[in-house]
């Protein structure tokens, strides 16, 4: 559905639609690659690259103002990136060095809007069809898939309402509608979540989902939300200050994260600084002495990447992973460290405690009722797969 | 260590900055934002150089000295002309007059202003509305209606005050500096009024209670506290009533002309009106009034650079505390329909008056009524018609091509990313400094001898480039509530820019755009200085056949005449209250500069 006629590709002799050479199947379907985007120096986005497969769902995450907007600005065509190549599909729709960048209406690309951007003078009918008509599409057609499209997002009924008369939710629906009507190759989504209440949030990103794999449109979506990112996403990259710091699946993030930015945006965590003490050159296991109040603990930690003795490090221990033993329980882990429990808030899923490694104040999370009182000694561990060791 | 510590970790190291390579990737960059929009940047460009030619010209034009027709040569002569005696007295008389009227101007304006805004006055609303009436009148209706009130021969005041025998001699005479002063400061007022009420109403009302309750006397308090809150703006509202003073051109070319009292604005139109026409001393006089009026306008931005400090916008929507009047209520209440009365009612009545009488000569005979003068404008031979097709053809072309333009120029400073655009926004902000009278001067210096010359096409550019900042802050402030997104999804959506302007930029503009047209056409249906100096006997305006009239034709045709072009202005005004509903507060938006 490209139209290539109208591209506004520079140079003159450069192809808008360039056809990517090499066995079909093997590339990804959106490859993004060193896109840079700033504002007199600073702001902005800088080389950013990602890739997602057919019919993925790639999240863009991080804190406000590290650019997941701007990025998905430039995926649209609507912001000139000052770098970078986007290819979706067969089509390079952004290559700046060779002086190529589409127009966002020549993309065939699909856009939610953080302020959802209904036009307020049209119904909710020819809000979803105008894109259709802008691609002059027959009017029983356009009746046909815009009365489809409305069905499928469960506002059927409301096709003659203006925008001011939806709920925030509604609106929302009709904007995903408008987004889609048209089956764009790819689908933005700029925190479409952000500007609903708590309630609303829930059902709607079930819904999303829904669509997104029902349609199976590769999609990227925007959102500073890390629960919204874990349960939409096949895979996450994540932004800081215009840099993306690491991509990969939700697992994989969870499980290796490369810095304790990327730990502490995907989840409650313990970060605990500490010195490599012993690192065996054959295995990912090291020992690294957490700093305390008095002195320091040794534990074990499973480290990502290569570590000498020696080095500074941070080790990661999410709260849900802690166990907690009694001096007395038989067979307690071998790295486990000695701790008084200091704080215990019961909770309708879960006991929340705080622990206390001689000064150091770790928090955990646990499923049952905890067998020992506040004030007690315990000993405290985390699993070697899940105590990571991370150096930056 | 609980979660979220990210504080204290190092930050991402930047790449490497500027490479030959990256210049390039920047250049490329800005190249494909240019061209995609091409059309409104240099739309843009084109009319940031417009409003620059004629002021260019005007200052070409006063170091000209015309040698033959059409040869000419450099000098400072016409500067020196500035220190002889008739042009100081000029200065004189223009400084006089222009202080006078914006002393009575800001002292009746803010008072008004105060009583509708802050205090307990009945009625209000009302009085609101009728005292900004003069500003639909215009200065040179005003003028042509005291004429017949404070003539010394024929005005109807003298000849009452005698009647009734208060004095043997006539009392007033409206051919004075008094005169002038008291005619068009009164028709400032209703600037000053719409300027100050919005400041005044925004004032955070509990510091007045504050000073109440600390015990501190009505009076006391709106002396002590009211006042120096709202200081900036009274003296930001006088500031442009002074430039609207010392700009204007029909009072005293019809009151104080004739009697020899020369301003510097009828020296500017003397210059181009006598034969040969002197443009260089028009020029240089054109040069120093443009001086005074951007000084005054700069004066008047920097008062209001601490605005801040007395405006508490959180609360300005809400009601605010009324100071209560007491007893004085009523009294107030009269004398507010006082002002309304001379300003409005008394001109508008003695013109109807002086219109429906078979001669004038200051008594009222009610046997001799006649509706002969209305049938004399558009009798044969009578250049009314032709000047009213002029009028209504020019403010409607002028107005529509003014609000195309501040489309396109407001589209091109909010929507694209071109360098310098906030300059091309400032530059767009200059007519406002530069006199109508000027301006003409400078579009004679440029198309003096090309056939634009004498035709409405160089009236009519003079009219666009003059009040285009009052379309464009309109188009500007409806603009602002388009939010940039409503038109990014078009484009997603796949609109070219033509249609995304068609279905979705217009419609959702078409309150505002509606308003600013309506605000120009009503600007240029009473447009005096301009076309007086820019129109031949072909392209006489309204107004201009107006001032053509009132040297040659009998009363009572000049009086019809006036009253017609007060219907078509109030008509416009009636228009423009509906189009905009809450009608004051956003002519405040445009009538700040
Ligand atoms: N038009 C612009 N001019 C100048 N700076 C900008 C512009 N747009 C974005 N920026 C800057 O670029 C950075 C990234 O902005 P962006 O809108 O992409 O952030 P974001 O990640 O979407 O944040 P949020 O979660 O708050 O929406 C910010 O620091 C912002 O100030
Ligand atoms: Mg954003």
């Amino acid at each position: 559905m490209y139209r290539s006629n109208r591209a506004i590709a520079t140079g003159g002799t450069a192809p808008s639609t360039d056809v990517v050479s090499g066995e079909p199947g093997s590339a990804p379907f959106l490859a993004v690659t060193k896109l840079s985007r700033q504002f007199r120096g600073v702001g902005g986005v800088r080389e950013v690259s990602f890739t997602a497969e057919k019919g993925e769902l790639v999240t863009l995450l991080g804190p406000s103002g590290c650019g997941k907007t701007t990025t998905l600005r430039c995926l649209a065509g609507i912001e000139v990136p000052e770098s970078g190549s986007v290819r979706v599909g067969d089509h390079i729709v952004t290559d700046i060095d060779r002086g190529i960048h589409l127009a966002p209406e020549n993309r065939n690309v699909g856009m939610v809007f953080q302020s959802f951007a209904l036009w307020p003078h049209m119904t909710v009918f020819e809000n979803v069809a105008f894109p259709l008509r802008s691609r002059k599409t027959p009017a029983a057609t356009i009746r046909a898939k815009v009365t489809g499209m409305l069905e499928l997002v469960g506002l059927g009924d409301l096709l003659d309402r203006t925008p001011a008369q939806l709920s925030g939710g509604q609106q929302q629906r009709v904007a995903l509608a408008r987004a889609l009507v048209y089956e764009p190759e790819l689908l933005l989504l700029d925190e479409p979540l952000s500007n609903l209440d708590a309630e609303r949030r829930e059902s709607t990103r079930r819904d999303i989902r829904r669509l997104q794999r029902e349609l199976g449109i590769t999609s990227v979506y925007v959102t500073h939300d890390q629960e919204e990112a874990m349960t939409l996403s096949n895979r996450i990259v994540v932004m800081r200050d215009g840099l993306a710091v690491q991509s990969g699946s939700p697992e994989e993030l969870l499980q290796n994260p490369n810095s304790r930015f990327v730990a502490s945006l995907l989840g409650p965590s313990n970060l605990l600084d500490g010195t490599v003490v012993d690192a065996l050159s054959a295995s990912s296991t090291v020992t690294v002495a957490l700093r305390t109040g008095g002195g320091s603990v040794h534990v074990p930690a499973r480290s990502v990447a290569p570590v000498r003795a020696g080095d500074q490090v941070t080790v990661l221990w999410r709260p849900g992973h802690l166990q907690l033993h009694r001096p007395s329980d038989p067979g307690v882990p071998d790295g486990a460290v000695g701790a008084t429990l200091v704080d215990v808030r019961l909770g309708a899923v879960m006991t929340e405690y705080v622990v206390d490694i001689d000064g150091l104040a770790v928090r955990g999370f646990a499923l049952r009722d905890l067998p020992m009182a506040v004030g007690d000694r315990v000993l405290v561990s985390c699993p070697l797969a899940y105590s990571v060791c991370l150096t930056s | 260590m609980i979660t979220g510590a990210l504080a204290r970790e190092e930050r991402p190291v930047a790449p490497t900055p500027s490479t030959p390579a990256r210049r390039n990737a920047r250049w490329r960059h800005l190249s494909i934002d240019l061209r995609r929009h091409a059309v409104p940047v240099a739309l843009l460009l084109g009319l940031c150089l417009a409003i620059a030619a004629p002021l260019a010209g005007v200052v070409m034009q006063s170091f000209r000295i015309p040698q033959t027709l059409l040869t000419d040569t450099w000098s400072l002569a016409n500067y020196r002309r500035l220190l002889e005696s008739d042009i100081l007295a000029s200065a004189r008389a223009s400084l006089i007059i222009a202080f006078g009227s914006t002393i009575i101007a800001t002292v009746v304006g803010v008072t008004l202003a105060w009583l509708v805004a802050r205090t307990d006055v009945p009625f209000r609303r009302g009085l609101e509305a009728l005292s900004i009436m003069p500003f639909f009148l215009s200065p040179l209706i005003g003028s042509v209606a005291w004429t017949y009130l404070g003539d010394p021969r024929m005005g109807l005041l003298n000849k009452a005050l005698i009647t009734i025998g208060l004095t043997q001699e006539p009392l007033i005479n409206i051919h004075s500096y008094a005169g002038i002063i008291f005619v068009l400061g009164l028709f400032l007022v209703p600037f000053v009024v719409v300027l100050s009420t919005s400041s005044l109403r925004q004032m955070d009302s509990s510091l007045e209670t504050a000073a109440r309750v600390c015990g501190a006397s009505t009076m006391r308090t709106m002396l002590r506290v009211t006042v120096p809150l709202a200081a900036p703006a009274v003296l930001s509202a006088a500031l442009l009533a002074f430039v609207f003073a010392i700009e204007d051109l029909s009072v005293p070319l019809l009151l104080g002309y004739p009697q020899g009292i020369q301003t510097l604005s009828t020296r500017i139109y003397d210059s181009v009106q006598i034969f040969p026409p002197k443009y260089g001393v028009g020029a240089v006089v054109g040069v120093l009034l443009m001086c005074i009026t951007a000084l005054c306008l700069w004066l008047q931005r920097w008062t209001l650079r601490r605005r801040s400090f007395f405006t508490v916008t959180g609360r300005s929507g809400g009601e605010q505390d009324l100071v209560r009047l007491g007893r004085a209520r009523w009294p107030v209440f009269l004398l507010v329909l006082g002002y309304v009365f001379v300003s409005a009612v008394l001109p508008l009545a003695v013109l109807a008056l002086v219109a429906l009488s078979a001669r004038w000569t200051g008594d009222v005979r009610l046997d001799e009524l006649t509706l002969a003068n209305f049938r004399a404008l558009f009798a044969h031979g009578s250049n009314v018609p032709s000047a009213l097709l002029n009028s209504l053809v020019l403010a409607t072309i002028c107005a529509s091509v003014g609000i195309l333009l501040s489309v396109v120029a407001v589209y091109a400073i909010e929507r694209t990313r071109v360098p310098g655009r906030r300059l091309f926004e400032a530059v767009l902000t200059f007519p406002v400094a530069v006199p109508g009278l000027v301006l003409a001067v400078g579009l004679l210096a440029l198309f003096i001898h090309t056939w634009l010359f004498a035709t409405l096409v160089i009236i009519g550019i003079g009219y666009v480039i003059r009040d285009f900042p009052l379309g464009q802050r309109n188009v500007a402030a409806s603009f602002a509530a388009i939010h940039p997104e409503l038109e990014e999804a078009a484009r997603v959506g796949g609109a070219r820019w033509l249609r995304y302007v068609r279905r979705v930029l217009l419609p959702l503009l078409r309150p505002g755009l509606i308003g600013g047209w309506l605000l120009l056409f009503l600007a240029f249906m009473r447009e005096v200085p301009m076309s007086a100096m820019l129109s031949s006997s072909s392209t006489r305006t309204l107004a201009v056949e107006l001032l053509n009239n009132v040297a040659f034709a009998p009363p009572g045709v000049v009086a019809a005449f006036t009253l017609m072009q007060v219907s078509i202005l109030l008509l416009a005004a009636c228009l423009l209250w509906l189009a905009t509903a809450g009608g004051v507060r956003n002519r405040t938006r445009a009538l700040e500069v």
